[in-house]
This record gives C-alpha cells, structure tokens and sequence, in this order.
C-alpha cells in the first residue's frame, strides 16, 4: 500500500489568527496548507511570518484563483508569481481546484462547478499540461462543492475528476466534506464518488465543516467537522490508505488548541480506519 | 465560443447582476429539491457577501463609523460597480474611498477615513527592502550627489478632516469626535515599521523633503530647496534625517 500509518501526516490551514501561537506554542501539527494567494504579495507581514513558520514547518500551497477550467486558463502574470512562491517556500505539493472563478479578466472570488463533459476535460486536461510544464510539477486538483448541475453534464464528477488526473497525470486533493455536501445537494451515493477515484492520484485529504440549511448544505467551513464527514472520511482511508489530511477553518476560527484537538480525532480515525485495512497477523 | 465559454460567460454576467436567472436556465440541470433559480441564489448571493466581507476586513473602522445600513449600502453599489480583476480579495477594494467621496460628498470625512485605512492596509505588505542604518550615513561619501531611496511602504496622505482621530477612538473602542475641517490640508505619512503600519502628521517642509527624496533627487539638492522656501528650517534637517532612519523610512543610498 502506498499510503501506510507510517508515512501518515496530518496538517493545518495556516491562518492569520493562529501566527503567534504556532511560533510560540510549536503545536503538533506535521505541515501547514498556506493559501497561495495571501503570500503572493509584495512584502510585510504575511511573507515574514510564514518564512518563521517554514522554518519549524513543511508547507503545502493550495490556491483558490487559478481557475484551470476557464477557456484561457491561468495567466502568465498569476503563474510567474505563483512560481517565485514556490521557490520561496519550497512546498512538499501544489494544489488547487477543478473550478473556473471567472473569464474576460475579471475574478468572481468563487469556485464554480465545470460541466462533466468530454469538452470540459480536454478544456482543462490541456490547461494542467501546460501549468505543469511552467511549474516543473505535478499539480494536485481538488474537487468543489456544488449547488447546481448542468444540462451538458455528461458524466458523473467522480468519472470528470478521474479523467482529468488520468490524462493530465496530474494527482487529487480529495475533499471528503465537498464530496458529502454535493451528495446531500444532487442526491448520489458518496461512496460511489470513493469508488470511482483511481487508487494511487489522491495526494492528500481535505476535511472541514458545512452548515445544513434544510434543503441543502453549503461549504462553509465555519464550524466543526459533521459526523457523517468522518464516516466517510473512515471510509476514503479504508480506500486510499493513510493519506496526508488536514482540517480548513476558514471563517469563526476557534484558538489553535481546539482545531489541533480536532485534529487528533483525524489521527485516530485514520489509525483505526487503518487498522481495519491491514491483513489479520498470524498467531506465533 | 464552444460551449463552456458561452455557460461561464453567461453565468459570470448573472452573478454581475447583468441577466437575469432565466437567461441561465438552459445550461442548469433539472434536478430534484431545490429548483433552479433557488441554486442560481444561493451563487448570487454568495458573491456579494464575500465582497461585503472583503470590504469591511479591509475598512473596519468605515464600517463602525458609517454602521451596517449605511456601510452595506455603499458596499452593493461598489460590488455592482466594480467586478473584481484581482487574485486576491484584500485589493478588492481599492477604489472604495474613491466611491465614498462622491457619495458622501456631504461628509468628507468618511472617504478619508477610508483613504486612511487603505493606506494602512498598503503599506503592510508593500515590497521589502534593505533599511538605511544610522551606520549607513557614516559610510556616505559624496553628500553632494547621494541620493536616499525611501521605503516602498511610504505614502502621503493629505486630509481636511479629524479623520485620524476617529480612525483612533474607534480603534480604542471609544466614541469618535464629531467631524471638524481645516481650511489648510494637513498631511499625514503612512509607512511600515518593523512589520506594523505606522503614521504621523508631518509639517509641509519636511512632507516636500520626502517626497523630493521618493522622487530621486540628491540629498543635497532637498536640502537647499528646503532652506529655499524656509531659511528657519535649517537647524532642523539633520533631526529629520535621523528620525526617518531610525524610523525605518530610507531603504538605501543611492547616486542620484
């Protein structure tokens, strides 16, 4: 198995709120997920604190407005200052999401579903290449969450997400809350989604929490994870193996200790999802 | 345009507010539960409260100041008015001050107190740089033609209002003043300091020295207009200097 207890990690997203108690109170966590935009900046700041950071912390790069699913996909300007990031922060993967957040130049500051078509893969399989090849890596693509469906979707998403890994030869950010918001919103077996996701491209894990509106659930991430998330992300370790995993709090952030807690409850589900996997030992 | 083009063209011109829900119910699934203009809402809706947010974590005290009707006012007319071209929602706002200077024109105050945080937000994460150190000066050779590059983060702002006073009871959770004016603009600097945004109020000889400084123009040169306009202003460049040294104002010298 590729992804074994013993390579198992689990990270946080660095917030701004939660700086000095990381420097000052080293907590256990095994990386930060930085998002990119916030340090592509000129200066200050941000860059000063997460070069502190980095320097007890490996770090991974998640983006939010690449948007490798627009028909011009990312610009020249947005990926040279992505690259000079990277050669900064020199993070173990890259990662952002299979979404388009706007054309004609402007940025709608969303991650809007594509449509799961033939069109739409060659669309973005073509925009991967050629980040990959700027970028001298492999680009790590996570799946949103979604209200809404298209009439030229052609596919289920899971087939979509799949496909594009396959032919790009890019890797996945599985994120098991998107996936359960999404089911509960189009009405799909979340467990078809786990099953449809080829075994060695997910590079790492995404939990967070959602706020259930009754009719449907919205990605907020502004809370605690719901249980029905860790159900299924018991069942995503059963099926990729111990997978890096983190937790994104991104709105009504509870101190540092809390989210590290919570953190401590991935590690022992994943442990014990782990455990269940493992082949029964023989008696001596 | 293939198809995809079309769909993200004509969904990006509904969530900017110009066509309506219908104009996207061709490319929407019929799917059961919620239908489809209540899924279109839930984007619409989304996109102005994440601007909105944007805009009062880049214009806090605005915010306190004007209260929440007045703000989210002024916050959907700049939404509607101006799409985001930036990657990054903390520039979102940057022609917000702008906008609140014509429509309070009645209250100038509020667009300044705007102009006054955006600069604060400006210049903590301007480019890095070297700093000039008192050191430095001692190695200068040619006072003649050095010239002293100021720090990225330096701004001037010139204001009317008590604006900065209200930027500070506010920022004591305290009532701020009532609004007063000055017939003479009062200029005030904004830099950053040892990672922090800092201000002060600065006199029209030294803000002129600065600003000739920023401009590329050899020390000597600043000196001698300084003295020019104000023969009494003598005595005080050399304390100018030192304070925008230790004050971390002066990124490097420079052969002007």
């Amino acid at each position: 198995m590729q992804n074994s207890l013993t390579t198992a990690s689990f990270g946080l997203g660095l917030r701004t709120d939660h700086y000095l108690s990381i420097l000052a109170d080293k907590p256990a966590v095994d990386w930060f997920e930085i998002l990119s935009e916030n340090y592509m900046v000129p200066g200050g700041k941000p860059l000063a604190m997460l070069d502190a950071i980095r320097a007890d912390y490996p770090v991974v790069m998640h983006g939010v407005s690449m948007s490798i699913g627009s028909p011009d996909g990312p610009s020249a300007e947005y990926l040279r200052d992505l690259r000079q990031l990277i050669n900064r922060v020199s993070p173990m993967w890259v990662s952002d999401h299979i979404c388009w957040t706007g054309v004609h130049g402007k940025n709608m500051h969303d991650l809007f579903p594509l449509p799961y078509n033939e069109e739409t893969i060659a669309l973005v399989v073509n925009n991967v290449r050629r980040v990959q090849d700027v970028l001298g890596r492999r680009l790590v693509l996570e799946n949103v969450s979604s209200y809404l469906q298209y009439s030229s979707d052609s596919m289920p998403e899971w087939e979509f997400v799949a496909a594009i890994a396959e032919q790009a030869d890019s890797m996945i950010l599985l994120d098991v809350n998107n996936i359960y918001v999404s089911s509960i919103n189009h009405g799909f077996d979340a467990l078809d989604y786990l099953r449809g996701i080829p075994l060695d491209r997910v590079q790492q894990i995404h939990l967070a929490g959602h706020s259930d509106h009754g009719t449907h659930i919205v990605d907020t991430h502004d809370q605690a994870v719901a249980d029905p998330v860790w159900d299924l992300y018991a069942q995503a370790i059963r099926r990729f193996g111990a997978v890096p995993s983190m937790i994104e709090r991104d709105d009504n952030i509870p101190p540092l200790a809390e989210l590290v807690a919570e953190l401590d409850k991935a590690r022992a589900i994943c442990a014990s999802a782990c455990g269940a996997m493992l082949p029964v030992a023989k008696a001596a | 345009m293939n198809n995809t083009q079309t769909l993200q063209t004509d969904f990006q011109h509904f969530i900017l507010g110009q066509r309506t829900a219908a104009s996207m119910h061709g490319h929407l699934a019929d799917t059961p539960g919620l239908g489809r203009d209540a899924r279109l809402d839930i984007y619409y809706q989304a996109y102005r409260l994440r601007l909105r947010d944007a805009l009062s974590e880049a214009y806090t005290k605005t915010h306190q100041y004007l209260g929440d009707d007045l703000f989210y006012q002024a916050c959907a007319t700049y939404i509607d008015t101006h799409p985001s071209s930036f990657r990054n929602l903390r520039w979102f706002g940057d022609q917000f001050a702008e906008q609140l200077r014509l429509q309070f024109a009645e209250h100038p105050q509020v667009a300044e107190l705007a102009q006054f945080e955006w600069a604060l937000g400006t210049a903590f994460d301007a480019p890095d740089h070297s700093l000039l150190g008192l050191a430095d000066l001692a190695n200068i050779i040619d006072w003649e033609t050095v010239g002293l590059r100021t720090s990225s983060s330096l701004q001037f702002i010139s204001m009317h209002s008590n604006s900065v006073a209200v930027w500070l009871a506010l920022n004591e959770d305290t009532a701020p003043p009532a609004p007063e004016f000055t017939e003479q603009a009062v200029t005030w600097i904004v830099w950053r300091k040892q990672l922090q945004a800092h201000f002060r109020s600065i006199s029209a000889g030294e803000a002129t020295a600065l600003q000739h400084l920023a401009q590329g123009q050899p020390f000597s040169a600043v000196c001698e207009q300084a003295v020019e306009n104000n023969p009494h202003i003598a005595d005080e460049i050399g304390g100018w200097l030192q304070t925008w040294v230790v004050d971390e104002m002066l990124a490097e010298a420079v052969e002007a």
